[in-house]
């Protein structure tokens, strides 16, 4: 999911090229923001658990939930303009609000917008049964087992990567067995078809909470991780800087860890310098 | 529109679409074996052993393919019958596919006109003898037809084993698309695949008709 949101976003930063140039340079937003009483946020809040609304239509989750946090401590609002997330970048870029959040850190992104410190990381981890023949979740230890992924995904292409590096070491590579859902994988894993499942973690983590009927254990992360950061206009560093502050005092307190195991059911160690692949 | 992207899958694809041929020749033979026992046993002199077989063939009739696949890959398993993938896509086929297939050649034996048994028998024939040299070449020209369908059935139906991981054509065509972004150029390419295999089995049946059929031009 968070593959198809990169997609998106990546031609919507295409699209965006064009609009970026026309736009005037203006003072730092984090002077209006301060004058106005209120940060504008955009967002796209059909992406649990990050952001999406509520049976009242608020817009919740991990991320409102740390602006919130942020914008408290700056003394301001949070006023949100919910769009669809293709608008969102081009937007941002335009100056037409003040910062968005959960957007994957691309180096093509970054070209165009800046970051605050990474909030998230995308990262596969590895599903098995807890009496089990793998014994970590380290590539060299799954060659020659057979794992379940989503067809098509991109934890499994991901997998098919790793498979080529073990077949030029010489080693047996794992074998992929490509179904349509979730359960349909976790399915196979618990009739032992395969020895393992490789999903984006937090899916992982809500499926062994779902099935605590069966005997499910997390092996471990596999493949490196994909920091996910706030997005700002390049031409405001001061509210970027302002926003990384008041992420480093959440990080600081634990409420990040708090939230993060609330709607994760585990805590990651973000980078907060180098984090933009190059 | 860039056919070069699909170069570097053609070994992938390959690799389903050997997958794809051996999964359909195994269900072609078990499921005409399969119709065989049951064309079999509906003619059977025992009325249970006849009750049985129109109840499952009324079952099959009325179930999707996808929704029997489903049922013996992730149900079964609960019931003690665990089979991996190719198994359990061919022994679907087999289940979907044998009832219709016995039904289309009970209906060509059928069509045989009974004076015709009755003479032979006049003549002094011995029963194995009817059936191979009155019934059998009749009934071969009559069941290719319907039986052709059927197999170029199952063969497009081969692709439903996509979803329990068999990894056939159908399976590498949504890989490779995932991979180039290109789903005009691989599912176009895939598609006459499927066609031009599908088309030439079809011409090689309507042969094999023609030539089972010579004796009505001799006569």
């Amino acid at each position: 999911m968070l593959n198809r949101r990169f997609m998106l976003s990546s031609l919507a930063a295409v699209l965006a090229a064009g609009l970026a140039t026309a736009t005037p340079a203006a003072a730092d937003a984090l002077d209006d923001i301060k004058a106005r009483g209120s940060i504008i946020v955009a967002i796209d809040p059909t992406f649990p658990p990050f952001e999406f609304t509520d049976a009242a239509g608020k817009v919740v989750g991990y991320d409102p939930e740390l602006i919130e946090a942020v914008a408290a401590g700056m003394g301001v609002k949070v006023e949100y303009k919910v769009m669809a997330f293709s608008g969102i970048i081009p937007g941002l870029i335009a100056g037409a609000f003040d910062m968005t959040p959960t957007l994957n850190v691309t180096a093509e992104r970054a070209a165009k917008i800046d970051y605050a410190i990474p909030t998230a990381a995308s990262v596969n981890a590895v599903l098995t049964l807890k009496e089990t023949a793998v014994k970590s979740s380290a590539i060299e230890d799954l060659a020659g087992l057979k794992c379940a992924v989503k067809a098509t995904t991109q934890p499994e292409q991901m997998m098919t990567t790793l498979n080529d590096e073990l077949e030029a070491k010489g080693a047996k590579p794992v074998e992929l067995l490509g179904f349509e859902t979730i359960e349909q994988t976790i399915a196979a894993l618990a009739d032992k078809r395969v020895d393992c499942v490789v999903d984006d973690k937090s899916v992982l983590v809500e499926a062994i909470n779902k099935r605590a009927d069966l005997p499910l254990a997390l092996a471990g992360e596999i493949g490196g991780s994909q920091p996910i950061a706030w997005g700002v206009n390049k031409a405001n560093p001061k509210l970027t800087a302002a926003l990384s502050d008041g992420l480093k005092a959440l990080k600081a307190s634990g409420k990040m860890a708090e939230l993060q195991t609330k709607y994760f059911g585990y805590t990651t160690d973000l980078p907060e310098t180098d984090f933009v692949p190059k | 529109m860039d056919w070069t992207v699909l170069l570097p899958h053609i070994p992938r694809l390959m690799d389903g679409l050997l997958i794809t041929l051996w999964v359909t020749v195994l269900g072609t033979l078990a499921s005409v074996a399969g119709a065989l026992l049951l064309a079999g046993a509906a003619a059977s002199p025992f009325g249970p052993v006849r009750g049985i077989v129109r109840v499952y063939t009324e079952i099959i009739l009325g179930l999707p393919i996808l929704v029997l696949l489903y049922l013996i890959y992730f149900v079964a398993p609960d019931l003690g019958l665990r089979l991996d993938e190719i198994s359990a896509g061919v022994l679907t086929l087999t289940l979907y596919y044998s009832p219709y297939m016995a039904e289309a050649i009970r209906g060509a034996v059928g069509s045989i006109p009974p004076g015709q048994i009755d003479a032979a028998r006049m003549v002094g024939m011995p029963g194995l003898s009817i059936a191979r040299r009155i019934v059998a070449p009749q009934v071969l020209g009559l069941v290719i037809p319907p039986l052709t369908g059927l197999m170029i059935g199952l063969a497009k139906d081969t692709a439903i084993l996509s979803v329990i991981s068999v990894q056939e054509f159908a399976y590498r065509t949504k890989q490779v698309v995932s991979r180039t972004y290109a789903p005009f150029e691989v599912w176009t390419f895939v598609a006459v695949v499927y066609w031009m295999l599908l088309s030439a089995f079809e011409t090689l049946m309507r042969g094999a008709e023609g030539r089972a059929l010579r004796f009505r031009e001799s006569r």
